[in-house]
């Protein structure tokens, strides 16, 4: 994680995949939560769902 | 211009079950010879004459049939027709052509080639069968059960348990990276993307 350089506080999920079974998002999705805790963007399951494009588009709206 | 505010992100560090590795996501589906189940035209002509927004596609509200027509159609079940979906359904006089392929036909193996053949060409792709198979895996394990190929087989629609747009968050924990405090993602405070998959 380091050689990313992430400034952005990260988070990660459990070895046994928690939050992503949680969120039905296995193999690879893409979600949004807003501060009041509710989803705000559910991008479609990948590996042909993961639009990264899509989702720039959807932070683009949520952000002020 | 207002700074934004600080996002946090979420990468899932473990390696998601074994998958066989993935053919490309097919191109657009050429025009099948001969036609196929319907000429590429037809389709075109019903797609734009139901998509009142113009976006290329046939949503529910758009549709002008019977709702379980569209389901059967709706082959990915992203709730929306293209012109693909369209294209398999047939010619405009027939009302369910999935249904007769699937369910009445007298080779189960037909049947099922019908389910796999998206671009209704008469042949399946090794691309066609690992999109039938992502479609139908509706949890993701890699593993399609009893409930899933037989909902992929009579061509219902794949129930998609994650939370939809404006449902709460799941009240699930994951640790923050630079103090290993844990976070509730029903309660984050702050805008938070999550980026699911073995991108590390």
């Amino acid at each position: 994680m380091a050689t990313l350089k992430l400034e952005m506080e990260t988070l990660v999920d459990d070895m046994q995949d928690t939050a992503a079974h949680a969120f039905n998002a296995m193999p690879d999705r893409l979600f949004v939560i807003g501060a009041d805790g509710r989803i705000a963007y559910r991008g479609e399951r990948g590996p042909r769902g993961f639009d990264v494009k899509d989702l720039a588009a959807a932070l683009a709206r949520l952000l002020p | 211009m207002r700074p934004l505010a600080p996002l946090l992100l979420v990468l899932t560090l473990c390696v998601p079950p074994a998958r066989a590795e993935d053919p490309p996501a097919p191109g657009p589906a050429p025009a099948p010879p001969g036609g196929g189940p319907a000429a590429p035209g037809a389709a075109a002509e019903r797609l734009k004459a139901m998509d009142a927004d113009g976006d290329g596609c046939v949503s529910r509200s758009e549709w002008r049939g019977p709702a379980r027509l569209f389901e059967r159609l709706d082959r990915n079940a992203d709730g929306r027709l293209d012109a693909e979906e369209l294209r398999a359904a047939g010619g405009g006089n027939r009302a369910r052509p999935d249904r007769g392929a699937a369910m009445g036909a007298r080779n189960p193996a037909d049947g099922l080639r019908a389910r796999l053949d998206a671009n209704g060409d008469g042949n399946v792709t090794q691309a066609e069968w690992a999109a039938f198979f992502e479609r139908a895996d509706s949890n993701g394990d890699a593993v399609l059960d009893a409930e899933e190929w037989a909902a992929a087989l009579a061509g219902r629609p794949v129930r998609d348990p994650a939370p939809q747009v404006g449902d709460a968050a799941p009240k699930v924990q994951v640790r923050a990276l630079k103090d290993d405090r844990l976070v509730d993602l029903a309660a984050p405070r702050r805008l938070t993307v999550l980026i699911f998959g073995s991108h590390t």
